[in-house]
Order: structure tokens, then C-alpha cells, then sequence
């Protein structure tokens, strides 16, 4: 007994007495959620990444797996000085806030997909629903005999409302007898249940289904290649990045949200010494968000379905929206708004 | 003879008490050091780095004794109810609710702070107790194992909760750009467990500690304990000795609700000002709690110190991945690992207790 807790003792105190590893240069901490496969966070690992190369500072990401390692990372940045902190996700908005009420002028602070309510907080945000609107018309355009349409998200509640309500109207903007069906994975990365929910909503009579489960989208694709062997078809969209690819040609298009772009636009901003605090509203106009094929190149496109016309059609309308000529006003809360469900 | 041989029975059962959790956690960090070296780290400047960040700075420290507080909490949680042979898992929906009831307490009702604080950690300790009776009442009726209902209590508390911050609750100040806020409205200062000096973790901890004591006073000095204990290991026996089984079940599952609860509330209250969609659930608080009771042979005392050792592997993986550019996951791989030690502990006291029970109700078959 008294060996092993001499042991334990020598242990902890070799440890505690190790000392910390020291970076010099400049330093950038990015925080947000588990990053794995999701595009909304690979685009800005990846910008993070490429950007070290040009202006030579020594990056960490910090991957929070639960609400309350949102708060000890940002902690943990500010203790070990990192000259630029960029929080991911809505998660961050709160304890950017009132982390840099704290810490003063010698850290910066930004946040990507949300509005931290400080002018001490540089806060990106985006107008999504002007993109899932274009999502809803690709969808009318395509399928105009159609009624029935799916849609697959992550979590239901008012962040999701956006994408289902701008894809409702674009929808509705070009099939007025619409209806819709919709299911949840409660999950940003779970391709199971997305793959599930497709297959009943085609049971149900879809023939395009919204992929707005993010990564979990890979299950709509999966069940599209399923069903397509069985003579039964469904399209679907991606997020956030182009998705589009040769070998699954179900896969229309991706609604664009190009965080790694936001990030660029905050790193470029930092270095050179002029990001501004406050929100900073990214739409289409800024080509922050569009579609692929219509705003963006992508890397396959399926022209029996995307025909010519039907992306001239949805170009009129990216237009619309990017000009001003189309102003999309959602309502305030999601309880003041109805539509079809079947 | 007798004395001198219980004596050394007693000394040996507190050796294993102590060295077990030990030997435990010592191979789980002996474990964690390999996975360290297979991703080409340096294990001990890995697991300074843990440390420092979990107790090197005062921030830290904080840090981990605010993570721990709930964690504590679910650690008594367990304790009472397995101490008394109820193998109840719903902390988790507990805590969820006794965490938004205190939230909704303490955003919507007037007065000042000396009235809306107690009054939130009221809300939090009934709401977590009613859900706790919930599940007492459905062993007691329908025979409905603690393990099944307590397990889906927790899924049912979580969505509700979910519901609840995300739509007829949402906070009502989010604008357009906050849509995606799943969480209720932020909490006044007066609603708040303030600090308990500048830079300090919040009061709740002091309470959590506090609880601890009367915890372990209520087994160790009152008749309530051993009463406790014996109407759940054998039902009968408590019986022809006086004790009210049934009243007994709900006195537990009542003190092991307000604990869950309260431990919802020290964090809504004293962490995030406000209830959180998924505060509970992803953080997994119960969770570690059982982990700690666990490791502290449901010692309310053992639990106090496990409590704040887990949550400091979790605090120390920031500073550890920031410094040494090493996953989170580590963490959780040793975190596992200590579950995985323990789990033979768990299951002897699990299965002993089934069996004293069916024991107990069929007249003491095998």
C-alpha cells in the first residue's frame, strides 16, 4: 500500500510539475462543435489552415462535445492568450460576449452563425432562408407536376425554421398547391435516421427531399442509390458546400453557406487590422450563401433534371433576391406561420 | 476473537474502498498514456498540460469545480438510491427538469434575490422529486424495473425540455440572427447563484458540498439510513423489524429527486443563467455522477473528491488540447476506461441486490 501510493504521489508530481508548452507568434483559437465530417465546420477548419500558410500564426481547434466545454475552451483560450478567438455556432455567442467584456482590448473575438449581442464581438450571420427559398423553387422548377415534397433536418425548433420556411415559399413560389412532410434526425452528423426518413417520405410520395440533416444528409443519398435499383427515385440537395458528384447523380445541388469564406473575411480582417465589431449580415449578394449550379459551379450536374431552363428559371431568382427585387420577410416566430403538411 | 476478527474484516474492506477507485484511475491514466503515445504525443506533457488545466490556475480550478457541482449533485443522487437498493438511472431527467424549473423560476417570477433564488431551488427540488416519485410509484404499482422506467424518464424530461426552450419558452429577447438559440430567456442577476468571492465557481458549489455532509450524516447518524437500507434490500425483513418499506421507497426516491433536481438548478442557476437545450443531456452530469458514486463505493464523501477529479479530466482536455494539439476524445477514452474498471463493482452491487429482493419476495429461493 505505502509503494503504491509513493508511486501515485511521484506520478502526480512529475506531471504537475511539467511545464506548459509555449507557442510564440500569433495565435488563433477556433471553438465550435465536434468537426468529423460536417461541412459547415470543415470549410473553416480547412481556411484556417490554408490561411497559417500566408500569415504564419499557430492555430488550435477546440472541439466542444458538450454545452458546458463551450465555456472551459473559452476560458482556456483567453488563459493561454490567444490573440484571436473564433467561435463556430450559436453555442458560442454568449460566452464570446462575455468573454470579451473581461478580457479587455488584447483578444479579439468573433463568432461565425449567430449574433453575440456585443459591439465587442465581431458576429457573422447569414440570411439563409434566402437560399433554402432558391432550394424550394429548384424544386418546383424540376418537378412541377409534383405536390408532394420532403424535408429532412437536424433539429426541429426555430434554427431550422429558417431553411423549412425559405424552402416552403420557394416551393410555394412555383407550385401553389404544395404540401410538405417533414422529419428530424436530432442529430447534425447521424445518417441513419435520414436515410430512414427518406425512404418513408418516398413512400409517401416524395420525389424531392430538402437534405437539411448536414452531415446526416449522406443518409438521404445513400437511400436515393437504394431506391433508384428498385426503379423508385428521389432527388435530394447537400449543404454548405458543393455535394454534387458523378457517381450519385440524385444529388441535385448543395445549398451554400460558405463559412470558410466568413472565416477568410475575419482572419484577412485581423491581420490586417481592421475587424470591426458588431453584426455582420452575409447574404446572397455577398456570395456567402447561393446554390450550386445557379450561383456557384459544381462538380456534377444532372442535366435531365437541372435542365437549361429549369437553371435559368432559378437563376432569375437568385437574381431577384441578390438585387432586392425579391424581399423574403419571414415571420416572427414559426406558431404565426402555416403551410400544408401532409 | 470476534472483535479482533471483524476489526481486520472492516480495515480490509476500507483498503479495497480506497485502493480500488485508485488502482482504477492509476491503469485507466497508464491506458490513456498508450492511446497518447500511438497519436505521437508525449504522455507526461500531455497529462501535465490535464492538470494544469483543470487545477494550475484559478480560472481552471473554477472551471472544474463548476463542472463538478452537478456532477456532485448526481453522485448523491445515486447514492441515496442504491445505498438503499434502488438502482434508479434517472438522474438525467431529474436534472433536466429541476434545471428548467429552476430557469422558469427564476426568469418569470418578481422580488428580489433572497425570495426568487429560494424559490427556484424550490421549483428545481420539487420538479425533480416528483419525477423521481414517478418512478417509485411505477416499481411500486406495475413492477416496472428502475433500470427501464428511470432510463426512459430521461428521454421523456430531455424532449420535453427541448420543447419547451425551443418554442413556448424560447427566449424572448433572440432576434432574427438568434433564431437557431435553443435556450430559455437569460436570467436576471437577482435569479442568478452569484460567485462566492470575484472569479470564484458560484455558491452552488458550496451548497453541493453542504449536501454532501447532510448526505453522509443522514446514513452514517440517523435511524432514516439504515432504515432506508434495509426497506430496499429486503422488504420483509424491514417489515417484521418495524419499517415501513413503501413509505421508505418514496423517502428515497424523494431525497435522491431533490438532489438530481437541485443539481439541475446549481447549474442553470449558477452555470448558464439560463436552461440550455441539451445543458443535461450532452454534458452527461448523471452520468458522470454514477461514474463518481461508483468510484467512491457510494460514499458521499468518496463522491465529493470523485466528483471533482472527473470533472477535471474533462476541464484539463481543453487546456490539454490547446497546448498539445491533442483530440478531446482522449479524455473521454480515460473517462470510459475508469466506467469500464468500475463496471464489475456495479454489477456485483446490482445483482446482489436483485437477488436479495427476489429473495425477500419468494420467500428466500436462489
Amino acid at each position: 500500500m505505502k509503494k503504491f501510493a509513493s508511486l501515485l504521489i511521484v506520478f502526480v508530481l512529475v506531471l504537475a510539475l511539467v511545464p506548459a508548452a509555449m507557442a510564440e507568434g500569433e495565435k488563433i483559437a477556433v471553438i465550435c462543435d465536434p468537426v468529423g465530417v460536417n461541412a459547415f465546420l470543415t470549410q473553416v477548419v480547412e481556411k484556417v489552415e490554408e490561411l497559417a500558410g500566408t500569415y504564419g500564426y499557430e492555430y488550435r481547434i477546440l472541439e466542444c462535445s458538450d454545452t458546458d466545454k463551450w465555456q472551459s475552451s473559452y476560458d482556456a483560450a483567453v488563459a493561454e492568450e490567444y490573440d484571436l478567438i473564433l467561435g463556430v455556432g450559436w453555442q458560442s455567442a454568449e460566452y464570446a460576449a462575455a468573454k470579451a467584456a473581461e478580457a479587455g482590448d488584447g483578444i479579439r473575438f468573433a463568432v461565425i452563425d449567430t449574433d453575440a449581442g456585443s459591439d465587442q464581438v465581431a458576429s457573422y450571420s447569414y440570411n439563409e432562408e434566402q437560399a433554402a427559398y432558391l432550394m424550394g423553387a429548384m424544386a418546383g422548377y424540376a418537378f412541377p407536376n409534383e405536390t408532394k415534397f420532403g424535408y429532412i433536418g437536424c433539429f426541429e425548433g426555430s434554427g431550422s425554421f429558417k431553411y423549412r420556411w425559405g424552402f416552403m415559399e420557394g416551393v410555394k413560389s412555383v407550385v401553389p398547391d404544395a404540401q410538405i412532410t417533414f422529419n428530424y434526425t436530432n442529430s447534425y452528423a447521424d445518417p441513419a435516421p435520414a436515410y430512414e426518413f427518406a425512404k418513408q417520405q418516398q413512400a409517401q410520395g416524395c420525389t424531392y427531399i430538402f437534405g437539411g440533416a448536414a452531415a446526416g444528409n449522406e443518409g438521404i443519398f445513400n437511400a436515393a442509390l437504394e431506391l433508384a435499383q428498385e426503379g423508385k427515385y428521389i432527388y435530394s440537395i447537400g449543404q454548405d458546400t458543393d455535394m454534387t458528384r458523378a457517381e450519385n447523380p440524385y444529388i441535385l445541388s448543395s445549398q451554400l453557406k460558405n463559412t470558410g469564406v466568413t472565416a477568410g473575411i475575419i482572419i484577412d480582417a485581423f491581420f490586417a487590422g481592421n475587424l470591426e465589431n458588431g453584426l455582420h449580415v452575409l447574404e446572397m449578394k455577398d456570395g456567402a450563401i447561393g446554390a450550386t449550379h445557379i450561383t456557384a459551379e459544381g462538380h456534377y450536374l444532372n442535366s435531365d433534371i437541372l435542365t437549361d431552363e429549369v437553371i435559368a428559371q432559378c437563376k432569375a431568382v437568385a437574381d431577384a433576391i441578390a438585387s432586392g427585387e425579391l424581399v423574403l420577410e419571414m415571420p416572427a416566430s414559426e406558431a404565426d406561420y402555416t403551410f400544408p403538411i401532409f | 476473537m470476534n472483535n479482533e476478527r471483524n476489526g481486520r474484516r472492516a480495515l480490509l474492506n476500507a483498503v479495497d474502498t480506497v485502493t480500488q477507485p485508485l488502482i482504477a484511475v492509476l491503469i485507466s491514466f497508464l491506458l490513456g498514456a498508450v492511446v497518447i503515445l500511438v497519436i505521437g504525443k508525449n504522455p507526461l506533457l500531455a497529462y501535465g498540460e490535464m492538470i494544469r488545466g483543470a487545477f494550475g490556475k484559478q480560472v481552471y480550478l473554477m472551471n472544474t469545480l463548476k463542472r463538478a457541482t452537478p456532477i456532485i449533485m448526481g453522485g448523491l443522487a445515486v447514492c441515496v438510491a442504491w445505498r438503499s437498493g434502488y438502482e434508479a438511472m434517472g438522474g438525467e431527467g431529474q436534472m433536466i427538469l429541476g434545471a428548467m424549473a429552476a430557469a422558469l423560476a427564476g426568469y418569470y417570477l418578481p422580488g428580489p434575490a433572497m425570495l426568487r433564488i429560494p424559490a427556484a431551488l424550490l421549483a428545481a427540488a420539487v420538479a425533480g422529486a416528483l419525477y423521481s416519485v414517478l418512478s417509485g410509484w411505477l416499481f411500486e404499482k406495475f413492477d416496472v424495473t428502475f433500470v427501464i422506467s428511470t432510463l426512459m424518464l430521461n428521454y421523456i424530461a430531455n424532449y420535453f425540455a427541448a420543447f419547451l426552450c425551443n418554442y413556448p419558452l424560447r427566449d424572448p429577447e433572440a432576434n432574427v440572427y438568434q433564431m437557431q438559440n435553443a435556450q430559455t430567456g437569460k436570467l436576471p442577476p437577482e435569479a442568478t447563484l452569484p460567485p462566492i468571492m470575484k472569479g470564484w465557481v458560484h455558491w452552488g458549489f458550496v451548497l453541493a458540498v453542504l449536501a454532501v455532509i447532510l448526505t453522509w450524516f443522514l446514513f452514517r447518524k440517523t435511524s432514516f439510513g439504515f432504515k432506508s437500507r434495509m426497506g430496499g434490500l429486503n422488504p420483509r425483513f424491514a417489515l417484521y423489524g418495524g419499517v415501513n418499506a413503501r413509505r421508505m421507497l418514496y423517502l428515497v426516491m424523494i431525497l435522491s429527486g431533490v438532489m438530481a433536481g437541485l443539481g439541475g438548478a446549481f447549474e442553470s442557476l449558477g452555470s448558464k443563467g439560463r436552461y440550455v437545450d441539451q445543458m443535461i443531456f450532452s454534458t452527461g452530469y448523471a452520468w458522470t455522477g454514477m461514474v463518481a458514486a461508483l468510484l467512491a463505493n457510494m460514499n458521499p464523501l468518496g463522491t465529493l473528491a470523485a466528483s471533482i477529479l472527473l470533472a477535471g479530466l474533462a476541464v484539463g482536455g481543453s487546456t490539454m488540447m490547446l497546448n498539445m494539439d491533442i483530440p478531446l476524445e482522449v479524455c473521454n477514452i480515460i473517462e470510459g476506461i475508469i466506467t469500464l474498471f468500475m463496471s464489475a463493482r456495479m454489477i456485483r452491487i446490482a445483482s446482489g441486490n436483485i437477488r436479495r429482493r427476489r429473495q425477500a419476495k419468494g420467500g428466500g429461493e436462489a
